[in-house]
C-alpha cells in the first residue's frame, strides 16, 4: 500500500497511476492440471506500474493470460490488489473505490444485457445508478442514441436486437454518466468489422473530447491505430512501457512485441 | 444515493423475476402439485380415513367438518411450500447476474458494496410476499367458495403474519445458501431437489407423524416445518373447533397432534408462539450471516 496520507491528491494530467500492483489467484485442482503446475496459486499481476495521461489512449498489449484483464479489473475496483495501489483521477482504487467508480466507464466485449428490457430502460437504469440527473440523462440518451443509430430501437426488447446493435447499446450504457476515464477490455473482440469500426471511431472521438481511455488488446493493428502509449505485459510484468514511438524504436509493434517476448521468455513463438 | 440505488436495484431484480412467466410458474410448481394431488386423490383418502376413524368411535356424520379440516390442511401445505419455493426461484437472479457478468456492471456503479447484495435480499422478500399474498388470496377464495370458511379475523391476520415472517426467514436462509453457488446448473439442481422434497419435509403431502421417528426429528430442524405449523394453526383452527364442538373433542385433540399443529420437540411442546420465535430467530441468524458474507466478499474483491 502507498504510505502517504493523501496520495494521488495532485494528479494533474496523470489520470491513471498504477504502482506495484500485484494480484494472485487461487487455482482449483482442475486449473492446476490445465496450467501444468502443482502450485496452488497463480500470480496474475506482478509488480505492475504505469501511468496514463489525460486525453490519450493507453493500450495494454499482451498474450492471453498476461494479466491485462486483471489489471483493468483492479483499476475498475472490481477486484482488490494483494499489494500496491492505483489511482484514477487522484482517487485510490483500494481506499476510495466509490469515487473511482464515479469517474470511470468500464466495458468489456461481452454482452451482458437482460433480454426482457429495452435499451431505453437500461440506459435510464444505469444513468440513475450513476446519479445522473433526469433532464441531463434524457438529453444524453437522445444524443448518444442518435449518434449510434439506437434511437429507432430504443423501445425494442434487447432479445430482438442484432449483435452489433447490442454492442452499441452496451457501449453507450458504459458511458451513460459521461466518465472522464473509459476502461475498455478487448474493445473489438467478437465484433463484426462494421461494429468494430464504429467502436474504434468512437474511442478516437472520446479522445478528441479530452477523455482518457485505457484498453487491453492482443491485436497489434488496434494498438497502432488507436494508442498513444502502450504497455506490453508478459506474465503479469510490465516488459515495456512508453509512447508507441519510444517502445517500437522504428520497428512495427508486432516485430517489437515478439523481440521483447523472446527476451523475456527466452523462447520463440 | 445508496438508498435510491437500493430501490432501483430491488425494482430491477423484481421486474426480471416477474417478467419471466416460466420462472414464476415453476416457483409455484410445488404448491400446485400439492393442490393437484389433493384434488385427484389425497383429499378423498384423507377424508375417508378420518370419517372411518370417527365411525369407529361411534360418531356418525361430520362430512362437512372433516372436509373443511382436510381442505384447510391442504391449503396450509400449499401456502407453506409457496413461502419456500417462490423465494428460492427469485434467488435465481443472483446466479443469472453472476454467471452472465452483470454483477460486474452493477459493481462499477458508484454505490456502496453492500447495496447490490442487499437488493437481492429485498427483491427475494418482495417477490415472496407478492406471490405469497396472491396464493394466500386464492386459498381464502377456495375456502369461501367451498362453503367452508371457518376462519376468524384473528386467523386471517395470523396467516398474513405467518406469510410475512416465513417469507423473510426463507429468503434470508436461501439468499445465504445461494450466495455460495456460482453456476446456473448447480442452482437448477438445488431448485429441483428442494422443490421435490419440500412438500414431504414440511408435511404437505402427508402428515409428518406418518414418517418414522428419526425423519420426524429431522424435519423439526427445518424452518419450513415451523412455517407449515403456523399456517396449519391459523387455517385449521376453525375446522378443528367445529370438529371439537360438533363431533368429538377427543378426536379433535388427536387430529391436532397427528396433523402437527403442535410439535413434540424432544419432550417439549412447540406451540404457535414458539414457532414464531423459532422463525424470527432463524431470520435474524441468517440476516446476520448474509451481512457477514457480504462484508467478507466485499473485502476479498474490494
Amino acid at each position: 500500500m502507498l504510505s502517504t496520507e493523501t496520495p494521488f491528491s495532485d494528479f494533474g494530467e496523470e489520470v491513471v497511476r498504477a504502482e506495484n500492483l500485484r494480484k494472485t489467484f487461487t487455482l482449483s485442482r482442475k486449473q492446476q492440471r490445465l496450467e501444468h503446475t502443482d502450485f496452488p496459486r497463480k500470480v496474475a499481476v506482478d509488480g505492475l506500474s504505469f501511468s496514463a495521461y489525460r486525453g490519450e489512449i493507453y493500450g495494454l498489449l499482451g498474450p492471453n493470460g498476461a494479466g491485462k484483464t486483471t489489471t483493468l479489473r483492479i483499476l475498475s475496483t472490481l477486484i482488490r490488489p494483494d499489494s500496491g495501489d492505483a489511482a484514477v483521477c487522484g482517487h485510490s482504487v483500494t481506499r476510495e473505490p466509490q469515487k473511482v467508480r464515479d469517474t470511470i466507464g468500464f466495458m468489456t466485449s461481452e454482452l451482458k444485457l437482460e433480454s426482457f428490457f429495452t435499451p431505453s430502460y437500461l440506459f435510464d437504469f444505469f444513468g440513475a445508478m450513476h446519479g445522473v440527473e433526469k433532464g441531463a440523462l434524457a438529453e444524453r440518451k437522445k444524443e448518444l442514441f442518435a449518434r449510434f443509430g439506437i434511437d429507432r430501437f430504443a423501445e425494442v426488447r434487447v432479445r430482438d436486437l442484432s449483435t452489433g446493435m447490442l454492442q452499441k447499446v452496451s457501449l453507450v450504457i458504459s458511458i451513460v454518466h459521461d466518465p472522464s476515464v473509459v476502461i475498455f477490455d478487448e474493445p473489438t473482440n467478437g465484433l463484426d468489422v462494421l461494429t468494430a469500426k464504429v467502436v474504434t471511431d468512437f474511442l478516437l472521438e472520446l479522445k478528441a473530447m479530452g477523455k482518457s481511455i485505457l484498453l487491453s488488446t492482443h491485436i497489434f493493428s488496434l494498438v497502432e491505430k488507436l494508442c498513444d502509449r502502450v504497455g506490453i505485459i508478459i506474465d503479469g510484468k510490465m516488459a515495456a512501457d512508453g509512447t508507441l514511438a519510444d517502445v517500437c524504436g522504428g520497428m512495427s509493434i508486432e516485430e517489437k512485441f515478439f523481440e521483447i517476448y523472446r527476451g523475456v521468455k527466452g523462447e520463440t513463438v | 444515493m445508496n438508498g435510491y440505488a437500493l430501490w432501483l436495484l430491488t425494482r430491477r431484480n423484481l421486474k426480471i423475476f416477474l417478467k419471466d412467466k416460466a420462472n414464476v410458474f415453476f416457483s409455484l410448481l410445488a404448491p400446485l402439485i400439492v393442490l393437484v394431488l389433493y384434488v385427484l386423490f389425497l383429499g378423498r383418502i384423507q377424508e375417508d380415513g378420518l370419517l372411518a376413524a370417527l365411525e369407529e368411535m361411534g360418531v356418525a356424520g361430520g362430512e362437512a367438518e372433516i372436509s373443511a379440516f382436510c381442505n384447510s390442511w391442504m391449503l396450509a401445505g400449499s401456502m407453506s411450500c409457496a413461502c419456500i419455493t417462490v423465494p428460492l426461484c427469485a434467488c435465481g437472479i443472483m446466479i443469472q447476474d453472476r454467471s452472465r457478468g452483470i454483477s460486474a456492471d452493477l459493481r462499477v456503479s458508484p454505490v456502496a458494496g453492500w447495496v447490490t447484495p442487499a437488493s437481492y435480499c429485498c427483491s427475494v422478500v418482495a417477490a415472496g410476499l407478492a406471490i405469497g399474498a396472491i396464493v394466500l388470496g386464492v386459498c381464502f377464495i377456495w375456502l369461501a367458495a367451498s362453503g367452508m370458511w371457518l376462519l376468524s379475523v384473528a386467523d386471517v391476520f395470523g396467516c398474513i403474519g405467518a406469510l410475512a415472517l416465513s417469507v423473510v426467514t426463507s429468503s434470508a436462509l436461501l439468499v445465504f445458501i445461494v450466495g455460495f453457488f456460482r453456476s446456473q446448473g448447480a442452482f437448477t439442481a438445488l431448485n429441483i431437489i428442494l422443490g421435490t422434497v419440500v412438500g414431504f419435509l414440511i408435511g404437505a403431502y402427508m402428515p409428518i407423524t406418518y414418517f418414522p421417528d428419526p425423519v420426524q426429528t429431522f424435519t423439526y430442524f427445518i424452518p419450513g416445518s415451523y412455517t407449515a405449523g403456523l399456517f396449519r394453526n391459523f387455517m385449521m383452527r376453525g375446522a378443528l373447533e367445529a370438529i371439537s364442538t360438533g363431533l368429538s373433542p377427543v378426536f379433535a385433540e388427536g387430529l391436532r397432534t397427528e396433523f402437527s399443529l403442535t410439535f413434540d420437540f424432544f419432550g417439549a411442546e412447540v406451540g404457535v408462539d414458539a414457532m414464531f420465535i423459532v422463525l424470527a430467530c432463524v431470520a435474524v441468524l441468517f440476516a446476520g450471516l448474509n451481512v457477514l458474507a457480504a462484508f467478507l466478499r466485499g473485502r476479498r474483491k474490494g
